[in-house]
């Protein structure tokens, strides 16, 4: 259907319903294709949603020694190397490896996080119990995790995430002096 | 390399721009701002077929929920038809333009300004309806533009139907576009009574609405609905909202509303429908100016025995009709909704008013095309300041209030 045709003076066509319509759709295609196909969302956690995967961020969290087995996450789901230490259903995982067991952890600016190795990348340097102490750690951004439940408390109970974090390894911890 | 080169070139990277910001971390934060609650809720609530408890009429949510679809119960869900409609908007500018002015270069200039205003940005990002309507309010009257046929007149006047589907006040797109159809002289006059679909199609959207949420969908039913929610918005006229301003104000930028806020880190993320500077004061002489100049040129020319180096009436048309269309939009503001009324209830009106200044914009290039290219590398100038809290880059307060100057424009 043509709404457009020449002008009134014989001038070229401007645009017609078809084109109009055509152009509409194109437009809503590219968009879905960026977002859709590209993953935008999968990329970026929604807690923290400048931290892309593939990146690398420097992070200072506040913990005591008892927090390494108090902290923790529950979910069936295994992210490459990354694991919770509890199933879904709140059973023990037995971890093949210390330093891929996801824990949460929050910043001092109080962003969330899944981080997997701060324990065992401290090695001997870990205060002893009951004496609080912050560490600044390289956190690498692996994996945009949705389906987790979290442990603050040692016998706390298993909240699910509300919305999806970062996960990831942490290397090249030291305890600020 | 010329002025008309060089403005060329700004204009293409004015729509770059314009596009990158509005595509930039759109979906970021992943929670509701400012009202888009209210509508992605009701969006959400059409697709599991539950009765839309929003006070708007249902279309502005059907297009939202279309993003739902494909991209599920989240924030780049309820702002993805923002986005589409948004990036659109400025192809309609592009022909709205061209096909008013009968010159391509008045199009470009529009698209770009479009393109290149935070006004537009801003509701290109939010899970709004404001962007919706406005780019069925431009469509509206750009099918009236170019119509040669019947359907023509007929597809604008159930574009206009839509947009009255998304908010009452797209119902005033009838005006300029039944304007156009009169005055252009393309159409024979009396097509002008096809626009007699506009209430029908209102009445068959929001039916249909009914229906498929199982509500009562008969004409009793409809009706009572629609009054219910008439009297409701003149009820909201006598609320107090600290971010209503009176209509009058808008023009001189009194309160753009920040749409968008987050912390990141340290800093903030602003999406702020404050407009580009030079196209706001530009435009907003023009759409005074252009009438006023039109009337006293006719009072002159009528009275005056000396034959004058007038433009013909026909010239006038375009600019008469963007003015037209400019305060078309805005009527309904200027009465019966009390204190309740905010700065982007103008967005449709300013849309009108952007297409009158690239109209001129063009018109004046062909006798001052320095002074053209001057004007359009200064709104660049200004886009570019501006880019961070239109486009939600991460900065500090300070840095944000260098931009967002006054008290008023500050969330």
């Amino acid at each position: 259907m043509d709404v457009g045709g020449k002008t009134g003076d014989g001038g070229e066509p401007f645009v017609t319903l078809e084109r109009a319509l055509l152009v509409f759709l194109l437009i809503g295609f590219v968009l879905w294709l960026i977002f859709g196909v590209l993953g935008y969302e999968k990329g970026h956690p929604q807690l923290t949603d400048s931290w892309a995967i593939g990146t690398v961020r420097l992070v200072e969290v506040s913990v005591v020694p008892e927090d390494r087995d108090a902290l923790a996450c529950a979910s069936d789901t295994a992210y490459g190397s990354l694991r919770c230490r509890y199933h879904a259903d709140e059973t023990t995982i037995d971890p093949a490896n210390e330093r891929d067991v996801i824990q949460p952890l929050n910043t001092v600016k109080n962003e969330l996080l899944l981080g997997a190795g701060l324990w065992s990348d401290l090695g001997s340097s870990i205060p002893e119990k009951g004496h609080r102490f912050t560490v600044a750690c390289n956190f690498h951004v692996e994996v945009v995790l949705r389906s987790a439940a979290l442990r603050w408390a040692p016998h706390g109970v298993f909240s699910p995430l509300a919305l999806t974090a970062a996960a990831g390894h942490l290397t090249d911890c030291v305890i600020p002096k | 390399m010329t002025s008309r080169q060089m403005t060329t070139a700004l204009l293409c990277g004015l729509v770059l721009l314009g596009i990158v910001l509005r595509v930039h971390a759109l979906a970021e934060p992943y929670l509701f701002t400012f009202d888009e609650e209210l509508f992605a809720r009701n969006a959400h609530r059409y697709l599991i077929r539950l009765q839309d408890l929003n006070d708007h009429p249902p279309a502005g949510k059907f297009f939202i929920a279309l993003g739902l679809i494909l991209f599920g119960y989240g924030s780049l869900g309820w702002r993805f038809a923002s986005l589409w409609f948004g990036i659109y908007t400025i192809a309609i500018g592009y022909w709205l333009g061209s096909a008013l002015f009968r010159d391509r270069r008045a199009g470009f200039f529009v698209g770009a300004f479009m393109a290149a205003d935070g006004f537009f940005i801003a509701y290109s990002r939010a899970g709004l309806m404001d962007g919706v309507l406005t780019c069925f309010v431009l469509a509206t009257m750009l099918a009236a533009v170019v119509a040669r046929r019947p359907r023509g007149v007929a597809v604008a006047a159930v574009l206009c139907g839509i947009a009255m589907s998304v908010k009452w006040s797209g119902a005033f797109a009838v005006f300029p576009a039944v304007a156009a159809v009169w005055t252009l002289g393309r159409v024979p006059k009396w097509w002008v009574l096809l626009f007699g679909l506009v209430p029908l199609v209102h009445l068959a959207i929001w039916t249909a609405a009914l229906a498929w949420t199982g509500q009562p969908a008969d004409p009793a039913s409809l009706f009572k609905v629609m009054h219910d929610l008439f009297w409701h918005h003149v009820e909201l006229g006598k609320h107090h909202n600290g971010l209503a301003s009176p209509w009058y104000s808008w023009i001189v930028l009194y309160h753009p509303i920040v749409t968008k806020l987050s912390s990141h880190g340290l800093g903030a993320r602003y999406s702020s429908s404050v407009g580009n500077l030079a196209f706001a004061v530009a435009s907003a002489l023009l759409v005074l100016g252009v009438p006023i100049a039109a009337l006293g040129l006719a009072v002159f020319s009528r009275f005056s025995k000396k034959p004058r180096n007038v433009a013909p009436r026909a010239e006038w048309t375009p600019y008469l009709l963007g003015a037209f269309g400019w305060f078309a939009m805005l009527s309904p503001w200027t009465v019966g909704r009390g204190e309740f009324t905010f700065h982007y209830h103008y967005l449709p009106s300013y849309a009108f008013a952007v297409v009158l200044l690239g109209g001129a914009a063009a018109r004046l290039e062909r006798v001052r095309a320095n002074a053209v290219f001057g004007f359009v590398l200064a709104s660049a100038v200004i886009a570019l300041y501006f880019a961070p809290v239109w486009g939600e880059y991460t900065l500090s307060e300070a840095a944000a209030n260098r931009r967002l100057v006054f008290k008023n424009w500050q969330p």
